[in-house]
């Protein structure tokens, strides 16, 4: 009897932690290696009177013929302006709506400077192709007929194209002719776990025809656990592949459109203190719950392609508690930040911190010259609104 | 703008009866050590997460400014980052409320930055009513209506 008692407690026991544990997902092993990095910081800004950095968050870079220049949609203005980095001067300035009526078709989301010829600005209803003087062609967004993701799937399975900005930026493929556009299951509902099996990139052909949702979805950790506001999703292109990582998670996930081949990479942080934890579901409409744990876990941030140096980087915060000791709160804007330097076989070389309020991912960009950290974090003490400041970040690999 | 007065009231009214206000001493803390405040008095304050922007649309505005005119309290408004225009509104009003801007994000220090905008009345430090102005609680009580 007794020792039927002690079996039912262990089975319990086991039952509880497998319950506890995920199911979905797993972590893959983060490769480093001791290479040793050779680094320096050398500041750069850009502008006065004409350039406010309020303005800037819709942005692209262009290197031709050893130049490398800065396109923004200035924010303040509306207008479209394109920087010679090198020469730090303004080339080209010209209002959005003087191209078209941009009002017909929703917010600027998001540019892409692939070349002086073809500048694409996407809007929540159309891509616009345009060079420095007129409207190339237009291209609708979410024309309803189009947006089913599986043949035959229900009107839940409505999928919806949007372009976040920096995080999963708009990108012309050449091979395929076409708009790579983050994709969503608008109608299955943010917390369900059919918008977490959905696509979550897709190619709008330039020449029409049927979109073409590529067979890759939420990280299936979000298949186990609830993280609230923690789903963002970082995409970078390089060449056919995808590399795609989401905030909560520490891998990297790999697509090759061309052939559909996906991988996953190891890319956790050697400085993450605490694992992540998920959020109970029951404070799914609770925007101050949300936002408290948001603030507080691990969170794997915008990812970049150096092709210069061969290095991908990748920006991380470690956890903060909500609370600090001596009964002072932290915030988002609290958070440190560092960045993970990987080679082109993804084994990570180095982790360097970048302390706290000074750097904003989102803002940074590579050129030639190196990474460009953007100094514009909103407690930054020196943070300007006149001009755009960076620490260019060189790297050397001996 | 009379719906959104009445919402506003009517948010109010649920918090109070029903639910403590989580971090009210750290309210007072921040309303007596860094706005120097006297809290004796009964008293509204309106917290603006201007960098969120919660109540920056002109009809919640106008429904806030209606419902501070309808108090007859001494009424202070802190605004979280130093936004010309909303302080200008409020400032404006014809029971020129104390208009304050956030020192060196002392708001976030003492946790008080939130998602939604925070209007708290009070009287000898003790919370009478508060309500977060956010999406959420307006969409609840538009339901219930």
């Amino acid at each position: 009897m007794k020792r039927n008692a002690l079996n039912l407690i262990l089975l319990a026991s086991i039952g509880l932690v497998v319950s506890c544990s995920r199911v979905n997902y797993q972590e893959a092993p983060t490769i480093t290696n001791t290479k040793k990095l050779d680094i320096e910081f050398e500041y750069y800004e850009l502008g006065g009177s004409e350039i406010d950095t309020i303005g800037y968050t819709i942005f692209d870079t262009y290197a031709f013929a050893d130049q490398d220049y800065l396109l923004v949609f200035n924010t303040r203005n509306r207008q479209i302006e394109i920087y010679d980095l090198s020469g730090r001067k303004r080339l080209f300035a010209k209002p959005l709506r003087n191209f078209f009526n941009t009002t017909d078709y929703g917010e600027i989301l998001g540019v892409h400077f692939y070349s002086f010829d073809s500048i694409f600005v996407s809007q929540e209803r159309m891509v616009t192709i345009l060079d420095t003087n007129t409207v190339l062609r237009q291209i609708p967004l979410n024309v309803p007929e189009k947006r089913k993701w599986s043949s035959g799937g229900a009107a839940a399975d409505l999928m919806y194209l949007y372009d976040p900005g920096t995080l999963f930026p708009i990108r012309y493929d050449p091979k395929a002719n076409g708009v790579l556009l983050h994709s969503f299951c608008i109608g299955c509902g943010g917390e369900n776990k059919k918008y977490f099996h959905s696509p979550i990139e897709a190619l709008v052909p330039l020449e029409g025809g049927a979109i073409e949702y590529y067979p890759i979805s939420y990280s299936k950790l979000y298949l186990d656990d609830y993280y609230g506001f923690a789903k963002h999703i970082y995409r970078i292109t390089v060449g056919d592949t995808s590399f795609i990582s989401f905030i909560t998670d520490p891998n990297i996930y790999g697509i090759d459109r061309w052939e559909k081949e996906k991988f996953v990479i190891g890319g956790r942080s050697p400085s993450q203190t605490k694992d992540l934890f998920p959020l109970a579901k029951k404070h799914k409409s609770d925007s101050e719950e949300k936002m408290k744990h948001l603030s507080s876990i691990p969170l794997y941030r915008d990812m970049m392609y150096d092709p210069h140096r061969k290095l991908f980087y990748r920006f991380f915060s470690d956890y903060q508690p909500i609370k600090n000791a001596d009964g002072t709160y932290n915030s988002f804007g609290d958070k440190a930040l560092s960045l993970l330097v990987f080679n082109e076989s993804f084994e990570l070389i180095s982790e360097i911190d970048l302390g706290k309020y000074k750097y904003i991912s989102n803002k940074s960009f590579v050129t030639k010259d190196g990474l460009y950290l953007s100094a514009s974090h909103y407690k930054y003490p020196e943070r300007s609104n006149k001009k755009l400041q960076f620490d260019v970040l060189k790297i050397s690999v001996p | 703008m009379k719906k959104q007065l009445f919402i506003i009231s009517a948010l109010l009214l649920l918090y109070s009866c029903k639910t403590p206000f989580e971090r009210e001493k750290e309210f007072f803390a921040y309303l007596k050590e860094v706005q120097r405040m006297e809290l004796s008095e009964k008293q509204l304050v309106l917290l603006m997460q201007t960098n969120f922007c919660g109540a920056c649309t002109e009809e919640v505005q106008a429904a806030l400014a209606s419902y501070i005119e309808a108090q007859n309290l001494k009424t202070t408004v802190v605004l979280s980052s130093n936004e010309k225009e909303v302080k200008a509104f409020f400032q404006e009003l014809p029971s020129s409320p104390d208009v304050r801007i956030d020192p060196a994000y002392k708001m976030e220090q003492y946790g008080m930055k939130f998602t939604s905008d925070l209007l708290v009345i009070f009287e000898e430090g003790r919370v009478l009513s508060w309500a977060f102005l956010d999406d959420k609680g307006l969409a609840r009580i538009g339901r219930k209506q």
